[in-house]
């Protein structure tokens, strides 16, 4: 299990968020509440409250959507709870965004003043044909930064990782800054997390939260 | 292969053309960029987190404070919905329009979703007013043909 840190398990986190959008129309968005992630659920839950109040689980490739507990709808997303954020920075995967389980594989590394710059390529000749390069920076072995870029070596988007806390041992970055690239022009989108807790015991009604055909 | 499709499916069902090719400094981080993108955004989010329970409604209500274009469907791309769950892989608006009721009580049972169901009664309305107009146009043909 390769990026497992062994010296501590961490199964479980909460945070407060909050997602600021800024897109290329002009038109703006927040999104604030609270969300969990558990590791063997591989559910991630939503609780949003502010534009209204509802609550948003991702299990799988499907989205349920609640408001005050009835099932509003269930859409499919690219969302994957075990290739996000949350199992990445619980598993300890966190450091290469999960590449190297991902069928990429490292081309080069450089050092850059402090920072660690890899560029990754994917593996096999079919992925290649829908995806480039990525390249990262760590410092200090934590994801500083991230670019995405397709076959012809033109960027797709980039994250920022920024602020990291240590909470009960494990390092969290509380701000990422999100920068994506369209025809129409950049989408900026900034998310934060505050009050991150780790490894919370009970309150396994939100965390397994319970969804009507599993 | 299922975390790789994770990485790609985003960038492809979002229809992302592109800005820049690799540079050097692709990863330096332009702090007054983002500050400048989000200044009234800021602002936004502190008046909401010091307003618990506050909702866009009431934000709206007094959106003379505030100098945002808010996304009045912001929670619709939250995760970037990759597309619907039509029954069969059938439109559901077809299911209502070919099946009538029959239809919206199939969409209503398999798919579980709302906005599925509506799409199915909206096929279902346009199959009943296809046929109002149908039924209104045969009587105005007998009677316009009708010798009085």
């Amino acid at each position: 299990m390769p990026g497992i840190n062994f010296g501590q398990q961490f199964f479980r986190i909460s945070a407060d968020f909050s997602i600021k959008e800024k897109i290329a129309d002009g038109t703006s968005k927040l999104i604030v509440g609270k969300v969990f992630y558990d590791l063997s659920a591989e559910k991630i839950i939503y609780d949003i409250s502010f534009p209204e109040p509802e609550t948003w689980v991702l299990k799988d490739t499907t989205l349920y959507r609640f408001q005050a507990s009835e099932l509003l709808s269930k859409t499919s997303s690219f969302i994957i709870p075990n290739s996000s954020f949350f199992h990445y920075t619980l598993s300890g995967q966190l450091a290469d965004f999960g590449l190297k389980n991902s069928g990429y594989t490292i081309v080069d590394v450089e050092k850059k003043e402090q920072q660690i710059l890899t560029t990754w390529e994917p593996k096999e000749d079919r992925v290649k044909t829908l995806m480039g390069k990525v390249i990262m920076s760590n410092l200090d072995k934590k994801l500083q930064a991230i670019a995405f870029y397709n076959p012809n070596s033109d960027l797709l988007s980039k994250q920022f990782y920024k602020n990291y806390i240590n909470v009960s041992g494990c390092e969290i970055p509380t701000e990422i800054t999100q920068i994506n690239y369209h025809d129409q022009g950049q989408n900026y989108q900034v998310t934060s997390y505050k009050n991150v807790v780790i490894n919370e015991k009970g309150n396994e009604i939100i965390y397994d939260y319970k969804l009507p055909d599993l | 292969m299922k975390k790789l499709i994770a990485f790609i499916v985003p960038f492809l069902i979002s229809g992302i053309s592109f800005g820049e090719e690799i540079k050097p400094d692709v990863l330096d981080f332009n702090s007054a960029l983002i500050e400048a993108q989000f200044s009234e955004l800021d602002q936004l989010e502190e008046y909401v987190l010091s307003n618990e329970g506050i909702t866009l409604k009431e934000v709206v209500a007094n959106s003379n404070a505030f100098d945002v274009n808010l996304d009045a469907n912001m929670l619709n791309n939250f995760a970037v919905n990759a597309g619907d769950h039509p029954v069969a892989g059938i439109p559901s608006f077809l299911w209502g329009c070919v099946l009538g009721p029959i239809g919206i009580a199939i969409v209503h049972f398999d798919a579980e979703d709302k906005e599925q169901t509506r799409k199915a009664i909206w096929g279902c309305v346009a199959l009943g007013g296809v046929y109002a107009l149908l039924v209104a146009a045969s009587y105005l043909f007998a009677f316009s043909a009708y010798p009085f």
